[in-house]
């Protein structure tokens, strides 16, 4: 079986996690609210119930107290009429009778007296008076051969007690088919000893309707239970085994336990409580029944059949009975059921309708979020105009609002702005690109620059890296003699091809008209170190070669020197002044050298030497050396090295100008 | 490329350690921007860790060198490695300053 794993529901809305989560915190605290509710309004509803029956139960006491103690003052007022009558028997039949008459509740009375008090009337002399069925007072003789009353619980129990007794109740034999009770006083002689006992029989019929009463009026007034009318009540009370569980009946036992009232009539006087309490497997209902013998009153709660009861007790004292009412704990609990249930019903609604005003409330704050988010999307496609959504309250929206409506001006701001560095930039860009066409055309370009003569070969090359750079050659020929000149600025950018470009032409211009290397650089070093506060200089080398006969005078200023290839690879000597436009007064230097025929002179730039792989390992002078072959034209010479600093720096960005200028001296020009 | 400047009892003692190629050479020349404009008194230059100088650097010298002489002092370059060396001398500026 797979395991289970609650989660708590994703919500793609704002609106809907929030709704969710108040309305199960409300939720909560409702049902907590309500289990608290009711157990106090049960609670409430029991002890109600409970302070009823028992008020009840001492209205019905005080009844029956009444009755009996109206008998037993009938009684002791009848005492001197009997008294005055002893001389004259005959004439008891007429105390009994007016006993009666007067006493609608007495219903047979006697004045018993012990055998042969009066010897004429035999050991059994009995006066007794009862009433007929139409309620008219008969009077006879009551002792018998059949009848031994001396032997009667009503005449020996207070004969031998000598004290007055209610007897326990009995359906009368004798008399009506009542149940009845009799009030038996012993009368006491002038000696003290008991001479005749007489009675009052009570009936105690209008003791079970008292109570069936009762019973009725709480059952529909105070439990709420719906019977169609009385009748039906007492059908029910009459034939249904299931009574017990849909109605609160009371019953009232004797001294014994005896049943005296009870709904199920069969019960009364034939039946204790204690046979059905020890029916039951739980010692709780026989507890009770001794308490109620015992004369307490209570309230307890039992289990019949799975159900639950409560039964509450009190005692009629005169008579040392007890009644009890037995209450089915649903219908006490059914009040305040109802009552919850209707507490429970607002409350939910009360629940609904706060889930819909939650849900439209939220919904409507939570809308801006979205339509922020589709302003933001326009914006980001470019549409930096996009409207905002209108917010009117004072509140975290307003704030974001004015947020939103910020970073888009300040997004509007720059982007302006960029587009004016663009613009600028592209103008920039240009112009630059412009000076390095103007800086290239300073450069000879076209080769080979004298096909007409055989005695000289000449090519050069310069390889611009991405900025405009400082590096320059240039020659010409003059009165048969070859002025050349390889030259690298300081520097890079603007400032190196300005000062590039002026070297360039204070070369043409000054060895226009001076032959002599050291003092065409003194001049142009002149030209150049005023005004130099950037201390920019150019390293220079400056070559005059004597065609004819192939003396070459120099000056270095700072320059690499160049290679002579012919007779193997070597490099030109010579001591070097310090680059032109360091120092303004500094001297130059002629150094001369005799050129063999058939010579190259390979001049470069550092660009070349210090060229770097990916690793920043250069290029250096070793690798000329080793690509540098006699018998290669300046042509060949100059490609076979490009090619080879290519290999070498394979992917990495060309960072300086290379430039090349090869020389070959074929022969002394005639 | 690493450039310190230090200000001791006798002389201002300026460190630099690394290539001080062309790209180098904007930042060195910022950090020693007042001994360019002001240079004096004894200063020394530390390159035991310089593996390299371009021309760029070379005209920072030079501008500190010429600072030096007009307002009165000296330029001493103190532990330069062979390769650097030779750099100075096919420049010929081996000839302008002083190295120890």
């Amino acid at each position: 079986m797979s395991s289970f794993r609650f989660s708590l529901p994703t919500f793609r809305s704002l609106s809907a996690r929030l709704t969710f989560w108040v309305m199960l915190t409300v939720m909560i605290v409702t049902v907590i609210i309500a289990l608290i509710v009711s157990y106090i309004s049960s609670s409430a509803v029991l002890i109600g119930t409970k302070e009823n029956v028992q008020s009840r139960m001492e209205i019905a006491n005080q009844h029956i107290n009444s009755v009996l103690v109206g008998v037993e003052v009938a009684v002791a007022n009848t005492i001197p009429e009997v008294e005055n009558s002893l001389s004259n028997p005959d004439k008891m039949y007429g105390v009994v009778r007016r006993l009666l008459e007067l006493n609608p509740n007495i219903i047979g009375s006697t004045v018993a007296f012990e055998p042969n008090y009066y010897p004429s009337k035999g050991t059994q002399f009995s006066p007794y008076a009862y009433r007929d069925i139409d309620s008219t007072v008969l009077t006879k003789q009551l002792g018998s051969n059949d009848y031994e009353y001396h032997y009667m619980d009503w005449y020996l129990i207070p004969k031998l007690l000598k004290r007055n007794y209610w007897s326990e109740p009995y359906y009368d034999k004798g008399g009506g088919e009542q149940m009845m009770t009799t009030y038996s006083r012993p009368l006491f002689d002038a000696s003290g000893n008991i001479y005749a006992i007489i009675t009052a029989d009570v009936s105690l019929e209008w003791l079970t309707e008292l109570v069936t009463e009762s019973d009725l009026d709480f059952n529909q007034r105070v439990l709420n239970v719906k019977d169609q009318d009385e009748a039906a009540l007492r059908a029910v009370i009459e034939g249904d085994s299931t009574f017990f569980y849909h109605h609160a009946y009371t019953y009232i036992i004797g001294k014994g336990g005896t049943y005296i009232t009870h709904p199920l009539r069969d019960r009364i006087l034939n039946e204790t409580y204690f046979i059905y309490a020890e029916e039951t497997p739980d010692t709780i209902d026989d507890h009770i029944g001794y308490e109620m013998i015992d004369g307490k009153s209570g309230m307890e709660a039992i289990n019949r059949d799975g159900i639950k009861f409560y039964i509450n007790y009190a005692p009629i004292e005169r008579t040392g009975w007890s009644m009890a009412t037995v209450i089915p704990a649903k219908l006490i609990f059914t009040r305040s059921m109802i009552f919850g249930g209707i507490v429970v019903s607002i409350m939910l609604i009360g629940l609904v309708i706060l889930f819909f005003v939650c849900r439209h409330i939220l919904k409507r704050v939570t809308k801006p979020l979205a339509l922020f988010a589709k302003s933001a999307d326009e914006i980001a496609q470019g549409n930096l105009n996009a409207s905002l959504p209108q917010i009117e309250s004072h509140d975290e929206m307003k704030h974001l609002h004015d947020s939103f409506a910020m970073m888009q001006t300040s997004l509007m701001e720059q982007m302006e702005e960029l587009k004016h560095v663009n613009a600028a930039k592209g103008r920039i860009e240009g112009e630059l690109n412009a000076a390095k066409d103007i800086q290239m055309s300073m450069l000879p370009k076209f080769f080979p620059a004298y096909p007409e003569r055989d005695d000289i070969d000449i090519y050069g090359q310069l390889t611009s890296a991405k900025e405009v750079g400082g590096d320059l050659f240039d020659f010409f020929i003059r009165d048969e003699k070859l002025f050349f000149c390889i030259g690298d600025v300081s520097g890079k950018g603007i400032p190196a091809s300005l000062v590039m470009a002026m070297t360039r032409s204070l070369f043409r211009n000054v060895a226009g008209h001076e032959s002599r290397p050291e003092k065409i650089v003194s001049l142009i070093n002149e030209a150049m170190a005023e005004g130099n506060d950037s201390n920019m200089f150019v390293t220079f080398f400056l070559g005059v070669l004597d065609l004819h006969t192939g003396q070459l005078n120099y000056c270095n200023a700072g320059h690499d020197m160049p290679y002579l290839v012919g007779n193997g690879v070597t490099l030109l000597t010579g001591d070097p002044d310090l680059p032109v436009g360091t120092f303004s007064d500094n001297e130059y230097c002629l150094q001369e050298y005799q050129v063999p025929e058939d010579t190259l002179l390979f001049m470069y730039t550092d660009g070349l030497t210090e060229a770097q792989d990916g690793q920043g390992k250069q290029f250096g002078e070793k690798r000329i050396e080793d690509v540098l072959q006699p018998g290669d034209s300046c042509k060949e010479t100059i490609a076979k090295m490009t090619e080879a600093v290519h290999e070498f720096v394979g992917d990495a960005e060309q960072s300086d100008d290379l430039t090349m200028l090869a020389i070959h001296y074929k022969f002394k020009t005639k | 490329m690493k450039t310190t400047i230090e200000q001791l009892e006798d002389c201002t003692l300026v460190t630099l350690e690394g290539e001080l190629n062309t790209a180098a050479s904007a930042e060195v020349n910022t950090i020693l921007a007042p001994l360019i404009e002001n240079g004096s008194g004894r200063i020394v230059i530390e390159c035991k860790d310089l593996t390299y100088i371009a021309s760029s650097g070379l005209r920072i010298l030079l501008s500190i060198l010429k600072s030096v002489k007009t307002n009165g002092g000296k330029v001493t370059l103190r532990n330069v490695n062979d390769n650097v060396k030779k750099i100075f001398s096919l420049t010929g500026f081996v000839k302008i300053f002083d190295f120890e």
